[in-house]
């Protein structure tokens, strides 16, 4: 009887010194993570435009603020995260990657405390995954779910008397629309609620999760408009507790038990991610960016200009691995084209990832479809494997608005043909057709070959249909969820590599040698390509979407 | 060998619960809040924010003093003159490893003024510069070695809430001195000599040193057992009183 008492006073006494490092109050740091930096794919001075003004300032990169977050999980001098969701801006995808690690540092048993002085669709996803959110007394705002507002032109340009052709390939692909119809076809519709609800869903069941309630319960409060004020938040359980920020800084000091606030220790995220090391120059893993519409020269995702750094990238013997990082709607066949081919030629020397933003469709798949692997999140857009080319005329126009007449003359029958002052007869719309259909067939045969399928099947999820993630997934479009970061691990591993630095390609440029370098983007461009070249561009693009939500525009 | 299977056991059942602890989800972390936010924050009234402290410190001018110093020598008298010390932190260091202790080391610059009217300090020269016309001789004859110091003390203190209590020791390096005779006359002027190659100091001292403040301004005492002389028992040891303040 006394050796068993013994041991159990013993086992009680082990239990309370093992478990004695997790009670009382927090020992370190707070990570202050104020959202008011834009979070875009590769950081560096931003320019950005959106409905709500223009905004300059330094952003930060989401690959090293993922690296950030996951070195702060494992960080004893870091205890805490304290997340302002004010001014939040960052595409849906990087959001998600973003909430995730937030979860996987509150798992290692460190509290995230979220502060906002109103919450939107955007900012409440990403703070619902603290442990602890708390709103200003005074704040408001509501969850009301995705939306998406289309301008359909066709009697507007009737209006001014431009005509407009559209030769596509896909029943989805539905670019070039807003052109030609007043209204949203039907496979449209179909296409973009499918996506919209895909994405949605996602969202409200991972917020619901969070906070420990339905999704069918949130998602009633959402239809009924029941969330508005800040006591409705609180008394819906969306939050935890409305402060002023003094109270709000005097809860942060009581979690360290103090009451003086000089004593409580802080560090940003920009100067925490200053801290990251770098690793081995001898031993890298190249992040090549595809970040944009993608043309043929003249912006950042330039073929002629991407692919030349690829080539680089490829001769350079230090990279071992590269992830290519894809956050583009697609845009011009040829220069998508040109990226592609190096990709493939890239394959043939290191492993080559492909890790997808908020989009990668259309020409942004095609560029990467043949990656060994690809890894994307639920609220990427993707797939829009389809092509289309728009011709417009603006002859009509200008003679009834400027009464002017143009007259076009040629050596041969087509000579005009894409000039812009007249329609494609019959005759040149079917040329241009076969011109679509052979370059659609191309795009379905690189798909099939780099994902492995049969050029039917990818016929079949074809049309020029945009997926969102989670859908891309089950039909085999894409392999895994997975964030940029562990893109990178993968290719690590795939490489061998224990230790490594990670090389951003291209490298990010401060606003001024952007500003210098705005000229020589005009002299990539030939002199004489209005002349020779007929008008034509086959365009390889999802839909121009723009999804709303309060006080953030998520493109 | 029964005990030590207890033991491991016991070890073991403490990782299980532990590691099960440490391996839960978001509810660990929302457990931990919930605690927290029950507990309650003791209100201190915190001193003035030179002696707050993080674990390493560093500060300049952290602290000055003044003290009179009672010499002990062969003769020694208590009103044998009035001999001083000012002294000024330049820099300190300190090593708090837990709120109520500190370690601190530093460097001071110290003037000393050593006076003694019964006992001539060691003089070279001895030659008269002027005297009181109509007097033979001086009523009172002051002789004086005074000079700069480098001083290192290293201390340990006990910080109480607003008292502290310190001890510990001073080296110094006497870098400096002038010697001086002074000669009195009743009708209160004086004149004196000046010895410009007079007594050394002792090059290298060291004292024994404790003081008590309360909230930055105490007391202090010094005891420094070597004659500063060397090779002489003119002074055998010297005490110190004095204030300090600490900033």
């Amino acid at each position: 009887m006394r050796r068993f008492f013994i041991s159990v006073c013993m086992t009680i006494l082990a239990c309370t010194l093992a478990n004695g490092a997790d009670t009382g109050f927090l020992k370190g740091k707070i990570l202050k993570i104020d959202m008011q930096d834009v979070v875009a794919e590769r950081g560096g001075n931003s320019f950005q435009i959106s409905l709500s003004g223009i905004n300059t300032g330094s952003s930060v990169s989401l690959l090293s603020l993922e690296r950030a977050l996951e070195k702060a999980a494992e960080d004893d001098k870091i205890a805490m995260i304290y997340l302002n969701t004010d001014h939040f801006s960052a595409g849906l995808a990087p959001m998600e990657e973003i909430r995730e690690y937030l979860k996987r540092f509150s798992a290692e048993g460190k509290p995230v405390v979220a502060y906002g002085a109103g919450f939107s669709n955007a900012s409440y996803y990403i703070a619902s995954v603290a442990d602890r959110v708390f709103l200003y007394p005074k704040g408001s705002g509501t969850l009301n779910g995705l939306g998406s507002t289309q301008f359909f032109l066709k009697d507007a340009l009737d209006t001014l008397g431009i005509e407009v052709q559209l030769i596509r390939h896909g029943k989805y692909k539905s670019a070039g629309e807003m052109y030609i119809r007043n209204d949203i076809s039907p496979e449209n519709r179909e296409q973009y609620e499918t996506m919209l609800n895909s994405i949605w869903g996602c969202m409200v069941e991972e917020m619901a999760a969070s906070r420990g309630i339905e999704a069918a319960t949130l998602k009633g409060w959402i239809d009924n408009l029941e969330i508005s004020t800040a006591n409705t938040w609180l008394e819906k359980g969306l939050i935890d507790g409305l402060k002023y920020r003094d109270e709000m800084e005097e809860y942060l000091c009581h979690l360290f038990g103090t009451n003086n606030p000089e004593k409580v220790k802080t560090v940003s995220i920009k100067d925490y991610i200053n801290d990251l090391k770098k690793g081995p120059s001898s031993k890298k893993i190249a992040v090549i960016y595809a970040d944009g519409e993608i043309t043929r020269t003249g912006s950042e995702v330039a073929g002629e200009k991407l692919s030349h750094q690829i080539a680089k990238v490829r001769q350079d013997s230090t990279v071992k691995a590269v992830v290519f990082r894809v956050n583009s709607p697609g845009g011009e066949v040829v220069g998508a084209d040109m990226i592609r081919r190096e990709i493939e030629v890239l394959q043939k020397y290191k492993p080559v990832i492909a890790s997808y933003g908020s989009y990668a469709a259309s020409g942004g798949y095609l560029i990467s479809a043949g990656c060994e692997k690809i890894f994307l999140d639920n609220s990427t857009l993707t797939g829009s494997i389809g092509v289309f080319g728009m011709i417009p005329s603006f002859g009509k126009a200008i003679r009834k608005n400027l009464k002017v007449n143009p007259v076009s003359l040629g050596t041969n029958e087509h000579s005009t043909m894409g000039s812009g002052m007249a329609p494609l007869t019959p005759e040149e719309e079917a040329w241009y057709q076969q011109e679509i259909e052979g370059i659609y067939d191309d795009f379905v045969s690189v798909v099939a070959d780099g994902r492995k399928v049969t050029k039917e099947y990818v016929d079949s999820i074809a049309q020029g249909r945009v997926w969102a993630g989670k859908d891309a997934l089950r039909i085999k479009l894409a392999d895994e969820k997975a964030t940029v970061l562990e893109a990178v691990q993968y290719a690590a591993e795939r490489a061998g590599l224990g230790n490594y630095r990670i090389q951003m390609v291209p490298e990010v440029k401060s606003m001024f040698q952007q500003i210098m370098d705005g000229d020589s983007k005009k002299k990539d461009e030939p002199l004489v390509k209005d002349l020779l070249h007929p008008g034509f561009n086959a365009i390889a693009r999802m839909p121009y979407i723009t999804i709303n939500t309060p006080n953030s525009i998520l493109k | 060998m029964k005990k030590t299977i207890i033991l491991i056991s016991a070890l073991l059942v403490a990782s299980a619960f532990s590691g099960a602890a440490q391996t839960d989800s978001t509810k660990t972390a929302k457990d931990r809040l919930s605690e927290i936010e029950q507990m309650t924050v003791d209100v201190k009234k915190h001193k003035s924010t030179s002696t707050e402290n993080d674990v390493f410190e560093v500060n300049a001018l952290a602290h000055a003093g003044l003290g009179k110093l009672y010499l002990q020598g062969d003769s020694f008298s208590s009103k044998d003159g009035f001999s001083n010390e000012l002294f000024l932190n330049v820099f300190d260091l300190a090593f708090n490893p837990v709120p109520v202790l500190s370690i601190n080391a530093g460097l001071d610059v110290k003037w000393n003024r050593f006076v003694s009217k019964s006992q001539q300090f060691f003089i070279v020269d001895n030659t008269f510069v002027a005297g009181m016309p109509g007097y033979t001789a001086p009523d009172d004859i002051e002789s004086r070695l005074c000079g700069f110091a480098l001083s290192v003390p290293a201390t340990i203190s006990l910080n109480l809430g607003y008292t502290s209590i310190r001890v510990g020791a001073e080296a110094s390096y006497n870098i400096d001195k002038f010697n001086k005779v002074k000669s009195f006359y009743s009708t209160g002027g004086s004149n004196y000599k000046q010895v410009t190659k007079g007594g050394e100091f002792e090059k290298f001292t060291i004292s024994y040193i404790a003081s008590i403040d309360f909230d930055g301004l105490g007391a202090y005492f010094k005891y420094c057992p070597k004659s500063i002389i060397p090779g002489s028992n003119i002074i055998k040891s010297y005490m110190a009183f004095g204030v300090v303040l600490t900033m």
